[in-house]
């Protein structure tokens, strides 16, 4: 999206000239932190406090994901990225913000808006 | 600043916790983004929010608010690519200006490693008004 205003809802995270595919960018705002990731499906935000117990899910590893085929043999997913909360290891899809093994439990995502090559996340 | 995380435990937060630190507290007298913050937490069922703050226990956007509005600037405080451990970038008017420790304590709030004081004093000092 470019060449509109940003919605009144949206919050200005950064520009997309500051990060590389594979980066992420926390940052707080108005007293809540966020991480804006630049994934090869696109920018997806989660927030940085996890569901679980607060920990701060976005300082942990992003890696791809383990899926099983229909023969039972793992494969894996290098476009499904995970984000693993540094404390307790809880793995969340970053583009949906679901649990990967828990499916009931979800990580709060934000939509992303790209304004003039300014990132917005929107709430 | 190294802090253990809490034990784990399998039970997630109820949206019924939302409030949890905040008995006694009148939500409506609390600061606007405070409030806010609340309420964001509670629709998203996430523990309740707790502001970050500096080491010696002031509020972190108490204090960036006070000083955006004496010196008409915008401070924000961010972290590429960040990992445990990592300092982040204190920006004002989206220029970089120094860089401060950080830590989640195990209460689930963030902890800036500097005091309020030495925050107002690094923010004066990149704009030139302790000269």
């Amino acid at each position: 999206m470019t060449g509109e205003s940003p919605p009144s809802n949206a919050h200005h995270v950064g520009s997309t000239a500051e990060f590389d595919e594979g980066d992420h960018l926390l940052v707080e705002v108005e007293g809540i932190e966020i991480a804006v990731y630049n994934t090869p499906n696109g920018y997806f935000a989660v927030s940085n406090y996890c569901v679980h117990q607060g920990g701060p899910l976005c300082e942990g590893p992003v890696t791809g994901s383990l899926s099983s085929d229909e023969d039972g043999i793992l494969c894996y997913d290098e476009d499904t990225q995970v984000v693993r909360c540094p404390w307790h290891g809880w793995e969340f899809d970053i583009e949906s913000g679901e649990h990967l093994s828990r499916p009931s439990y979800s990580q709060p995502t934000y939509e992303v808006d790209v304004h003039d090559g300014e990132l917005y996340v929107r709430w | 600043m190294d802090e253990e995380p809490p034990p784990d435990t399998d039970v997630p937060p109820s949206a019924g916790r939302g409030r949890e630190p905040y008995s006694g507290v009148d939500i409506k007298e609390l600061p606007t983004w405070w409030r806010h913050a609340i309420e964001h937490f509670e629709a998203r069922g996430l523990n309740a929010y707790r502001p970050a703050r500096f080491t010696d226990g002031t509020l972190t956007r108490r204090v960036a608010a006070e000083l955006e509005a004496e010196l008409d600037v915008s401070i924000t405080l961010r972290c590429k690519n960040a990992s445990v451990g990592d300092d982040w970038t204190i920006r004002v008017d989206g220029d970089p200006v120094g860089t401060v420790g950080r830590h989640r304590s195990k209460e689930g709030h963030t902890v800036f490693e500097t005091t309020a004081n030495e925050f107002r004093t690094n923010i004066r000092d990149a704009l030139g008004e302790n000269r």
